[in-house]
């Protein structure tokens, strides 16, 4: 008999939001100067209404208090909130393609970014506009540009059809790539600082940029989890979905809308970062099975940890020195997921 | 219920599909409509359920169009069972006869116990029971359809609509979905509306046989009126023999070798 029980789940939300807490203390502690984790979490706690009156801040030194709040508090969020819009924008994009190699950038849109940012680092374009740097901007106006130009080819037809949006998105990432690789060539002593982009970095992260990404992870992580259900059936097909009641292609172009957005976002604001929205959503399906109403949720906050964890290496390993936290992720998420893949019976795809 | 359609066309590109059918469907009825390749069985079943639009002609059920009535709606009235179902991620037959519910679910709310009720009995009446926590890609192909029906029934509906249900299946599975259909119609009062390449399947099961040829209707009615060696021989351009079955009074349809 089939009932309608609880969350089975319950344990793994649990133990993944106190990883995810345990992660961030640690994160901030970390660093170039090594923060106790007592002072770290007397710090924060300071920082919070109410708390802040019992709490006694007489042994915190302003060195560290300004460490934790404007160097790394920023860039830790930063990763949290993008590792978690890139995960789940991840399992969207794998569940309604149905591929399990599609990630947040199939359609192209990290393309568009990197032309931005490169034609603005060419360019030598300095200037702050609104507190975001051009680059950032000229980041995000590339990721537009690609998701109207893969959209506008792949609706031609009339239907929004996913193998044609998948090799719009390719086509426009060929051509894009070919531009980078121009700019690259015509002014080489700007080559590290493109190529440095395009492989991800939290260091420009600040308070501006979090006040504009918060809402949408958080509305996207919204609008994602209420179309779930819809995710689930729009494996069986696009016909059977129809007979079950959804609206294919409102459904689709809600779900790629936003997760384009999240994505664009995330990447004007720190790079293209890959492996996180590819791997992590695998991973997840592979311990906690198919049903997005849970994948969606774990993935984010597995994906935070991953990113956050990501980004202390980077600064870490070979500190004052900096690694691309692109090439951070491949390294220690490979094996993992390679572990994963060998120790589960469950299958990822069919 | 009435289940009307209305000189329907449909075309893929250049290519007539569909070429004016109009007909009506009577409650608690299974109907098979049968035809050669590429006579637009599949592509009738699909504008019935909503999932291609024809380009002319009206589908209604209770006189409402429906291109009229909202998605999830017109799954409260017609469930649809595809040719082929593959399911990219390893769903529980559980989940999969759960999706059954979606038009019943709003964008935030679970199933309740209507809806279990409704989903232990799909998987009672299709056997499918001892299966329900088995993952859908481990089943056998008969396993399979049954689980795919189970989910049309959870949907309640009193139209079902299936394409080839048995077309890959061995004579045993055939037999039990076939059953399993029937079933539906004459003790659920579904109206079945079902594809088949089977004529002799047609024969045993069916209350009416629809006779497709070319976009159209060629002939229809109870499977005696419709299964003649006149009506295939124009249709299927093969010879045939027809004899009575004596075990339930139908005609048994025995196709003559061309050499």
């Amino acid at each position: 008999m089939v009932t309608n029980k609880g969350n089975r789940y319950i344990h793994k939300y649990i133990l993944l939001l106190l990883l995810l807490v345990l992660t961030v203390l640690i994160a901030i502690s970390l660093g170039a100067v090594n923060i106790p984790l007592k002072e770290t979490i007397t710090i924060l706690l300071s920082k919070i209404p109410f708390i802040k009156n019992i709490i006694n801040t007489e042994n915190i030194s302003s060195n560290s208090e300004s460490i934790i709040l404007t160097l790394r508090l920023p860039r830790i969020l930063m990763s949290l909130l993008v590792g978690a819009g890139l995960a789940m924008c991840g399992v969207v994009f794998q569940g309604i393609f149905k591929n399990p190699l599609a990630d947040p950038y199939i359609l192209g849109i990290s393309s568009g970014a990197s032309l931005g940012a490169a034609i603005a680092i060419a360019a030598g374009a300095q200037a702050m506009y609104l507190g975001f740097g051009m680059i950032s901007l000229f980041a995000f106006i590339g990721s537009f540009v690609v998701m109207f130009l893969v959209y506008f080819i792949a609706r031609a037809g009339g239907k929004l059809v996913s193998n044609t949006l998948i090799l719009a998105g390719v086509a426009i990432s060929f051509m894009f790539q070919s531009f980078i690789s121009f700019i690259i060539i015509s002014s080489k002593e700007v080559t590290t600082r493109i190529i440095f982009w395009t492989m991800g970095s939290m260091t420009n992260a600040n308070n501006l940029k979090l006040l504009v990404i918060f809402p949408i992870i958080v509305i996207g992580f919204i609008i994602l989890l209420s179309f779930a259900s819809d995710i689930n059936i729009l494996s069986a097909g696009e016909e059977t979905s129809v007979s079950l009641g959804i609206n294919v292609s409102k459904v689709k172009f809600i779900l790629l809308g936003t997760c384009s957005l999240i994505t664009a976002l995330s990447v004007a604001f720190s790079g293209v970062i890959g492996f996180v929205g590819l791997i992590i959503p695998h991973a997840i399906r592979l311990i906690s099975g198919p049903n997005h109403k849970n994948l969606i949720p774990l993935s984010a906050i597995s994906g935070s940890i991953f990113l956050i964890i990501c980004d202390t290496l980077s600064r870490t390993i070979l500190a004052p020195t900096e690694i691309p936290i692109g090439a951070i992720t491949a390294i220690f998420g490979a094996p993992f997921f390679i572990y994963l893949l060998i120790k589960s019976k469950r299958k990822v795809f069919i | 219920m009435s289940f009307v359609i209305e000189s329907i066309h449909f075309s893929y590109g250049n290519t007539k599909a569909l070429q004016g059918i109009s007909t009506y469907f009577e409650d608690s009825t299974f109907y098979a409509i049968i035809g050669p390749n590429g006579c637009g069985k599949s592509t009738l079943l699909k504008c019935l359920y909503g999932y291609q639009r024809p380009m002319q002609g009206e589908i209604k059920i209770d006189n409402k169009e429906i291109f009229k009535m909202n998605h999830k709606k017109r799954a409260t009235k017609i469930s649809y069972v595809a040719q082929s179902n593959e399911i990219s991620f390893d769903f529980s037959v559980k989940d999969i006869v759960s999706m059954g519910r979606n038009p019943y679910i709003g964008r935030f709310s679970s199933l309740n116990e209507n809806d279990m009720f409704h989903i232990n009995e799909s998987l009672k009446q299709t056997s499918m029971v001892e299966f329900k926590d088995k993952s859908i890609n481990e089943l056998s192909g008969g396993e399979k359809q049954r689980a795919f029906i189970a989910r049309a029934l959870a949907q309640d509906t009193k139209i079902i609509l299936l394409d080839e249900p048995v077309s890959m299946l061995d004579i045993n599975h055939q037999i039990e979905i076939m059953d399993t259909i029937k079933t539906l119609s004459l003790k659920k009062k579904r109206t079945i509306i079902c594809v088949l390449h089977d004529l002799n399947l047609a024969s045993i099961y069916a209350d009416y046989v629809v006779l497709m040829d070319n976009g159209k209707i060629n002939s229809i009615g109870t499977p005696k009126k419709v299964l003649t060696k006149e009506n295939l021989k124009q249709v299927y351009n093969a010879d045939v023999h027809i004899i009575d079955n004596i075990t339930n009074q139908s005609k048994f349809i025995i196709p003559k070798s061309k050499l």
